[in-house]
């Protein structure tokens, strides 16, 4: 796409700046500055010059393109390439000479989930704290970070038998699904993909 | 309870359709590209007007014009990342190139009805783009980034069986990491399970995991303006532009994983690649105004609409992984019917707004007293606005409540965040010198470190003989941080971002 618009850029550039003539021999506007208007009467003569009946410009286009020979209006209900198109048809004589029904579509069977994330991981870490004193437990929400391997928390091992209750993801296999199995969804069928062997 | 509900939700519609925060901020949190005049001023547009960047920060200020002209330019950026992560530095560099407006501008006015004038715009200009190559790497002996399969496989309640099936659930994380045994159930001795990455094996006997990280990211936001502005009596300025911003966002990931002792422990190494691309276009509306107190004086007030963006993303990521002899590899495209999954979705941008000064020092028509200009904008973005909505044909309430969390989170990661630019121009007869200096914000309401983008620029202009042509360069810096992974049950780990770009801007336009 950013080729295609340099191209155009460049090529409308060239066309331009071998055409643009208002301004070569006069000071050149800096609209920031100032914008000056343009002479009206100027403009008026370059309109009368130009002026052309409604229907000269008919036979003029009607020249270009059948087309528009005969109406002053195209209508798209007559257009042979759309009839019945409403109804499912399409027309193109190049292919068949009648009609042919389309009246269908096909649905791509993708799995739809780009990306899934946990975003409880997003929420804030839970942080306990026991006062030396008193004794008493604080537990705060908070965003810290850990970015040493020399400083910061020292890392945590998930046990089978920490306190569930405290701890947020306690990585746990315990399926709950049943009866219907999920899905990816977006249509299609799914099978079992079987793991390699693991020695 | 607010909190109560949002956990709920979290929890469980976690395993849905989903986009992720983090793609919030990459439609807001970016400087104005404009012409090469503009971004040597710092990009501030906001009350000048006569340039057709006006489009897209302040339309009013195509009200200005009462000429025509048509113009184009380009950018070069060269990228220079230093990225600090985990007590090491990893440098990197990239060079790209971007779009600057091209478009037309015609003054429809003329000297029979002076005070009330209208002029129009169309243009096409790269507003953002994502060109980026990075990587960084560091011993961490404190978590790996296979855990996170974990923690979602765990959550998910899924079993095994659910995840491995030919259109997964979970096609892109954890069946890859199931199906590699990278993640694995381990049996307890209450008879319970545990899921276990494999690096967790090494981490919890305290040794470190080399971690490498590699990200490539390209295309941009590309916006299609028609703009409308109207002169009443040389003092008042009103515009409004139309954009129909087309969105190419692609993204490559790499990350690697080696273990470092030289013991047996069930893991040697893993690669995960992710391909991810998102296409598509939107809708904004920009509507301003700028009032002419008195000559030399420009006080502008403009007002951007959330961008409605319409988008489709494809997926693929693949998975490698050696354990202490086998080694398995695996594509997501084995668990989405044979091909990159695809979904699609609706996102709403943050509004934003913004007031603005100028002073114009003669506004004459003999371009001979013209002498330079000093200018100013203040912006305020809401980045903490994002929503998102899902627009697949069937819209489960799993699927609703799920996009409604991931705004709620949006809104607790992000926060509005205010923009300055400032700018000015000395003009000798043709030849114009600039300098400007930009600061945005940080748009993070929670971060491990301040995040900001700043720029310094400056640039030459000739304008003689109908034509103009602007030279720029604009040296921005970029301070930002990444977390490549986070865990719900560990403290997250980040990246310091040090991003410094130089940009070469240039400008051609004609009048006629």
């Amino acid at each position: 796409m950013k080729n295609k618009i340099i191209l155009i850029a460049l090529g409308s550039a060239f066309a331009f700046g071998s055409c643009t003539s208002a301004y070569k021999s006069t000071q050149t506007p800096d609209d920031v500055y100032y914008s000056p208007l343009r002479d009206d009467t100027e403009r008026k003569s370059e309109k009368e010059e130009e002026y052309i009946t409604r229907e000269d410009r008919q036979i003029r286009i009607g020249t270009r393109n059948p087309r528009w020979r005969y109406d002053n209006d195209w209508d798209y209900r007559y257009d042979p390439y759309r009839y019945g198109y409403q109804y499912g048809y399409y027309y193109n004589p190049y292919y068949y000479p009648y009609p042919v029904y389309s009246g269908f579509t096909v649905k791509d069977p993708r799995n739809n989930t780009p990306r899934t994330t946990n975003l409880s991981s997003y929420q804030p870490q839970t942080v306990t704290t026991r006062d030396p004193k008193t004794g008493q437990v604080t537990t705060i929400r908070t965003r810290t970070y850990n970015q040493s391997n020399s400083r910061g928390e020292t890392r945590r091992v998930i046990r089978y038998n920490d306190d569930r209750s405290t701890t947020p993801n306690n990585r746990t296999y315990s399926p709950s699904s049943g009866g219907t199995r999920p899905s990816g969804g977006g249509g299609g069928g799914s099978t079992p993909v079987v793991r390699p062997p693991r020695p | 309870m607010k909190k109560f509900v949002l956990t709920a939700l979290c929890v469980s519609s976690f395993q849905l359709f989903a986009q992720i925060p983090e793609d919030a901020i990459r439609y807001s949190w970016f400087p104005v590209n404009g012409s090469a005049r503009v971004n040597s001023i710092g990009g501030a547009m906001g009350s000048l007007s006569g340039d057709i960047t006006a489009a897209y920060v302040n339309p009013a200020g195509i009200g200005f014009y009462n000429t025509r002209e048509v113009m184009f330019g380009f950018n070069f950026l060269n990228q220079n990342m230093r990225a600090h992560y985990r007590d090491s530095t990893t440098k990197s560099k990239n060079n790209t190139m971007l779009l600057s407006p091209v478009g037309v501008v015609l003054g429809l006015g003329n000297s029979s009805n002076k005070n009330n004038l209208t002029s129009i715009a169309f243009a096409v200009n790269q507003t953002a783009s994502f060109n980026r190559q990075y990587r960084f790497r560091g011993y961490n002996n404190y978590s790996s980034y296979s855990e996170q399969f974990a923690e979602e496989f765990s959550k998910s309640g899924f079993s095994i069986d659910d995840a491995l099936q030919t259109n997964s659930p979970v096609p892109y994380t954890a069946a890859p990491a199931l199906y590699t045994y990278l993640i694995d159930t381990v049996r307890q001795p209450d008879g319970s399970y545990l899921i276990r990455a494999a690096p967790e094996n090494l981490l919890d006997q305290g040794q470190a995991v080399l971690q490498d990280f590699s990200y490539e990211t390209s295309g941009g936001i590309y916006e299609i303006a028609a703009s409308i502005a109207t002169n009443k009596n040389n003092k008042w300025y009103f515009g409004g532009t139309l954009g129909i911003p087309i969105v190419s966002f692609s993204s490559l990931t790499q990350v690697t994983e080696t273990d470092t002792s030289s013991v047996s422990n069930g893991f040697y190494s893993f690669t995960y690649r992710d391909d991810f691309r998102t296409t598509g276009a939107g809708l904004n509306v920009k509507l301003g105004a700028i009032y002419r107190p008195k000559d030399y004086i420009r006080l502008g007030l403009a007002i951007h609409t959330p961008t409605l963006l319409y988008l489709t993303d494809t997926r693929n990521t693949s998975l490698s992984t050696s354990l202490d002899g086998p080694s398995y590899n695996v594509s997501s495209n084995t668990f989405t019917n044979g091909k990159p999954g695809k979904a699609s979705y609706l996102q709403v941008t943050p509004w934003k707004a913004m007031i603005s000064g100028s002073y114009v020092f003669r506004e004459v028509q003999d371009t001979r007293k013209q002498k330079g200009f000093l200018t100013a904008d203040i912006e305020y973005v809401n980045h903490r606005g994002t929503a998102f909505k899902s627009s697949n044909e069937e819209v489960t309430a799993d699927e609703k409540a799920y996009y409604k969390a991931l705004t709620k989170v949006v809104k607790d990661m992000y926060k509005g965040a205010f923009n300055f630019r400032v700018g000015g121009e000395v003009k000798f007869n043709v030849i114009m010198a600039r300098l400007g200096f930009a600061y945005y914000g940080n748009p993070y309401k929670d971060s491990p470190e301040k995040a900001y983008q700043m720029q310094l620029s400056g640039g030459l202009g000739y304008r003689n003989h109908g034509m103009f042509i602007d030279l720029g360069y604009v040296h921005h810096t970029v301070r930002d941080q990444q977390i490549p992974y986070r865990l719900e049950d560990r403290l997250n780990t980040y990246s310091s971002l040090r991003n410094t770009r130089g940009q070469i801007v240039a400008t051609v336009g004609f009048k006629f």
